[in-house]
């Protein structure tokens, strides 16, 4: 190696570790340090979910490469199970979540009073109105609704609503019902707002398969049984992964994501922790390591997932108010059309 | 007491009254009953408290003195609820019927034909027991779809006209039948060795021909066990939630305890409907015990005891390959092709086939499932979670049922039929609503016991107390009472005789209660689908929640995973069994030597 070339090593290895450094002081400056050390001396967290036990993992993994002193332990169950036990812990004042992560708002909103209202994530005020549900409860991972299609099968992707209603398609194509929780309402909801009301009725026509999760749905797609239906990206994305011929397609009208809500519990052990959790997750750092993991970010200037084909790139925040407020009535209504008994 | 009981508990003589009737003996009592309520009565209670509140126990609002019967009316007359209990009763009846003619079947070929290798063909009939139910669900599930099913697939290339569809309501008759045969095989075929068999050799002797014998002397004899494991077979099937969740659900067929689930994990949940339509099951399958308790001890008892002659084997001649044949065709379709199109899906990478031909596109298999199933934490923690509550369930279960066992059958403590009632009360109650009253029972009591594995060590001991306690009592009415009263009049205590005497010659009966409480905590995942979180997680909750949330690939991993791992630890348990009753069986010589030997 001459002189010169180990001048430029070494110019180039300094600039490195300088960059890096900068890189970390600055990252570092994003979360108050007091908060930091107060987490580091807590250790650990407990954090209830109801979010895809895989997409936790590797989530609690990413946060952990950042700050490796906090263990977390993921209590994960379905939604209605883990609100039923949230409830009946509290209610027992025996309530052990530092942190809980809900998929339905307004089950969330149910249980408000136990929740910290004295926290805010340091750039809560850059989410948008829609996405800001309390004072207590703050967004997480954004749930993005798409169009799966077996490309195998399928040679003409969808571009708009109105294409699933295709006479050829009928019999062909699947929905999660509303009823099953929050983003598979949100979908309904956006497909109602937005097409108007007869949507509901002509995707009725079309005779579509009806499943009460996700999963079975894109196992459904994947295998060829159905041509294409409503999916949550998140659930499409593993299938992709596996080098299926599926496509996510978020649509010209837009792709309906709802957040899930975390919030911190008012009695928790490791507060601190719970609160630095939060923090990250809503950071742009924590909303990038979502979108990585198949969440779309409800956060201004983060990008979309690449599991995903999209047209517009559109994302349709779900509006907590007519979330709430519609979704008795209108799921009873969703049902009836549907043929759904619940 | 129950009529098995009762007719032990008379041929064997009372322990010594000093020992048993005192204030010791009461308090045994006493403490037996404590441990039953707070193991059976109180989560009952708590389900009963729940279907007659409107939100539940658990919700905040719950009031006690709010209790009214609105729930219970109004699930009565839901439509839903109405539909979801007719379609239980259609395919868990029909499903009873198809592994009625399967299960006796198997016996009549076991039991009175020289069908060749029909011994081989008696344990391998019992190979669907290692075949969970909801395993099987999701076997032909992958085989059945109607589109693009694996059989269809094949039947398709062959330019047939017809397709399955195993989403409907003939799909699940046919799991609910083919899986469920053993449970008839074992009871007709028992039935079949047991029974007098002179009334066959007379209708021989008079020139009867071997079909009508069957149709007209043998099938009468053994129709009581027949329509007793019948009713035992449309009652566990009741209770199954696996079944009809995998096939039902995309068909619009609601089963009722599906319907249950539907209203406990619904969006919002509803828990107090939940529990009304679970005491409505518990009503149901509450009459289908009883009455099939009453079939089992009337004329069955009276038809089957003792026999004079040795059963007539029945020459088949060349029928008997075709009998071979049939033993084929069964084990192929409970067992063969289902676990061919588990490993098929398990081993591809993704589940998509396009033609016949693509199906041995053999670039498109590897090992990326299984991969991505053991860099799951949760695999190997629900694979020692399974063991931790299988071995412990088994260990509490089998001193518990000894202790029970001990009690009832042979001790003539007041009280003692008031244990044999409640012990034998869960076996009215289908396990997922076990599940719904521990957790209602258990969460509210401030002592650690909710989200951790003892909860669900005592949901399966509860779930499964009545099945080993039929083993149990049967072994220790048995018992020789010679060396009992031997030891009493040698002046040795109540607790060292049966330390000494009782247990070692009882052994078999308590290893095999200790094997059937592990088999079935591990298999079954009924009593605890709302109890686990994901640090409790066993076998079968990891394989629901799988399908929940994680592709088919995986699913069909793990199922194949759980199939083996069943397999495995059965035999492991029943070698140390096995073993057991070997040194059980010495230790009984050891205490009768001396009397052979003055003889």
């Amino acid at each position: 190696m001459s002189r010169n070339s180990r001048m430029t090593f070494k110019t180039a290895l300094s600039a490195t570790i300088g960059a890096a450094l900068l890189s970390t002081t600055a990252l570092a400056q994003n979360f108050d340090a007091q908060r930091i050390e107060a987490a580091r001396k807590e250790g650990a967290l407990t954090f209830y979910s109801a979010n895809l036990p895989e997409l936790l993992q590797a989530l609690v993994a990413k946060f952990n490469t950042r700050f490796p002193f906090v263990k977390v332990e993921i209590v994960r169950l379905a939604n209605p199970p883990l609100i039923a036990r949230v409830e009946a812990e509290a209610t027992a004042n025996r309530l052990t979540a530092d942190l809980m992560e809900t998929t339905d708002l307004n089950d969330a909103k149910k249980l408000e009073n136990i929740f910290d209202d004295a926290y805010a994530p340091p750039n809560a005020k850059d989410y948008p109105a829609a996405a800001q549900i309390s004072k207590r409860f703050w967004p997480m991972c954004g749930a993005a609704y798409v169009v799966m299609v077996n490309t195998a099968l399928v040679k003409t992707m969808p571009t708009k609503l109105d294409d699933l209603l295709d006479p050829a398609l009928k019999g062909k194509v699947g929905t999660v019902v509303p009823g099953a929780g929050g983003t598979s309402w949100s979908a309904a909801l956006m497909q109602r707002v937005v097409k108007g009301e007869d949507y509901w009725k002509k995707f009725a026509d079309q005779k579509p398969l009806t499943f009460q999760s996700s999963v079975p749905l894109g196992t459904a797609v994947a295998s060829g049984e159905l041509l294409m239906g409503f999916a949550p990206l998140i659930a499409v994305a593993p299938i992709q992964k596996q080098g299926a011929p599926v496509a996510a397609i978020g649509l010209d009208e837009g792709i309906p994501t709802s957040v899930t809500a975390g919030a911190v519990t008012k009695t928790a052990k490791n507060p601190n922790a719970a609160r630095l959790f939060l923090d990250w997750a809503t950071s742009a750092e924590g909303q990038a390591a979502y979108t990585e993991l198949g969440c779309a970010s409800v956060l201004p200037g983060q990008s979309l997932p690449t599991a995903m084909k999209v047209n517009s790139g559109k994302v349709w925040v779900t509006p907590f108010a007519e979330y709430a407020d519609r979704q008795p009535g209108w799921v009873a209504e969703w049902n009836k059309m549907y043929g759904v008994n619940q | 007491m129950t009529d098995a009981a009762v007719r032990i508990a008379a041929t064997v003589p009372a322990a010594p009254a000093r020992g048993h009737r005192g204030l010791a003996g009461r308090l045994w009592i006493a403490a037996l009953l404590a441990l039953l309520t707070g193991l059976v009565l109180y989560p009952m209670f708590m389900l009963l408290l729940g279907a007659m509140s409107s939100v539940g126990p658990l919700s905040a609002d719950f009031s006690i003195w709010a209790i009214n019967f609105d729930r219970l009316y109004a699930i009565a007359t839901h439509a839903t609820a109405q539909r979801a209990l007719m379609n239980s009763f259609i395919t868990c009846g029909l499903g009873t019927v198809v592994a009625l003619i399967i299960g006796l079947f198997f016996a009549w070929l076991t039991e009175r034909t020289d069908t060749p290798g029909k011994k081989i063909i008696g344990v391998v009939g019992l190979f669907p027991l290692f075949v969970p139910p909801l395993v099987a669900a999701i076997a032909w599930s992958l085989l059945g779809s109607p589109r693009t099913g694996l059989l269809n697939t094949i039947i398709a290339a062959t330019g047939l006209p017809f397709r399955l569809n195993m989403f409907s309501y003939e799909g699940i008759i046919f799991v609910f039948g083919v899986y469920y045969a053993p449970y008839v095989y074992l009871f007709a075929a028992a039935a079949l060795r047991n029974m007098d068999a002179s009334l066959e050799e007379a209708a021989a002797i008079a020139g009867v021909g071997p079909m009508k014998t069957l149709f007209t002397i043998t099938m009468p004899v053994i129709a009581p066990a027949l329509g007793s494991a019948a009713l035992l077979c449309f009652v566990v099937t009741l209770g199954v939630w696996g079944v009809p969740a995998i096939l039902g659900t995309q068909a619009k067929i609601p089963s009722i305890t599906t319907y249950i689930y539907t209203l406990f994990q619904g969006n919002p949940p509803d828990h107090a409907g939940a529990a009304a339509a679970s005491i409505y099951l518990v009503l149901i399958t509450g009459m289908g015990v009883l009455l099939q308790r009453w079939l089992h001890s009337s004329r069955n008892a009276v038809t089957v005891t003792g026999k004079s002659t040795r059963p007539r084997v029945m020459p088949l001649g060349k029928w008997k390959y075709v009998t071979l044949g049939v033993g084929i065709v069964y084990l192929l379709v409970a067992v063969v092709i289902p676990m061919l199109a588990l490993m098929f899906i398990a081993f591809r990478r993704f589940i998509f086939v396009a033609s016949f031909e693509a199906m041995f596109d053999f670039s498109l298999f590897g090992l990326n499932n299984f991969q991505n199933l053991f860099a799951n934490p949760y695999t190997m923690l629900s694979i020692w979670n399974s063991l931790i509550v299988g071995v412990t369930t088994a260990a509490l279960g089998s001193v518990l049922c000894f202790a029970l066992g001990y009690t009832i059958v042979r001790t003539r403590l007041p009280g003692r039929s008031a244990l044999d009632v409640v012990a034998t009360l869960p076996v009215a109650v289908p396990s997922l609503v076990i599940g719904i009253s521990y957790l209602w029972a258990w969460i509210v009591v401030p002592i650690g016991l909710y989200g951790t594995l003892g909860i669900l060590v005592l949901a399966s001991l509860a779930r499964y107390l009545p099945d080993a306690m039929k083993s149990m009592t049967g072994t220790l009415g048995q018992a020789h009472r010679e060396l009992e009263e031997a030891s009493w009049i040698c002046g040795t205590g109540v607790l060292a005789t049966i330390a000494r005497i009782i247990l070692p010659i009882t052994w078999s009966g308590v290893a095999a209660a200790a094997l059937l409480i592990f088999v079935l905590s591990i298999r079954e995942y009924g009593a605890t689908l709302f109890l686990y979180n994901n640090r409790t997680i066993l076998m079968p909750l990891m394989l629901v929640q799988l399908i929940e949330v994680s592709t088919l690939g995986s699913v069909a991993a793990y199922s194949l995973l759980q199939v083996a791992v069943l397999m495995g630890l059965t035999l492991v348990g029943w070698v140390i069994a096995k073993a057991g009753k070997r040194i059980g069986t010495a230790r009984k010589s050891k205490h009768i030597q001396p009397e052979g030997a003055n003889a």
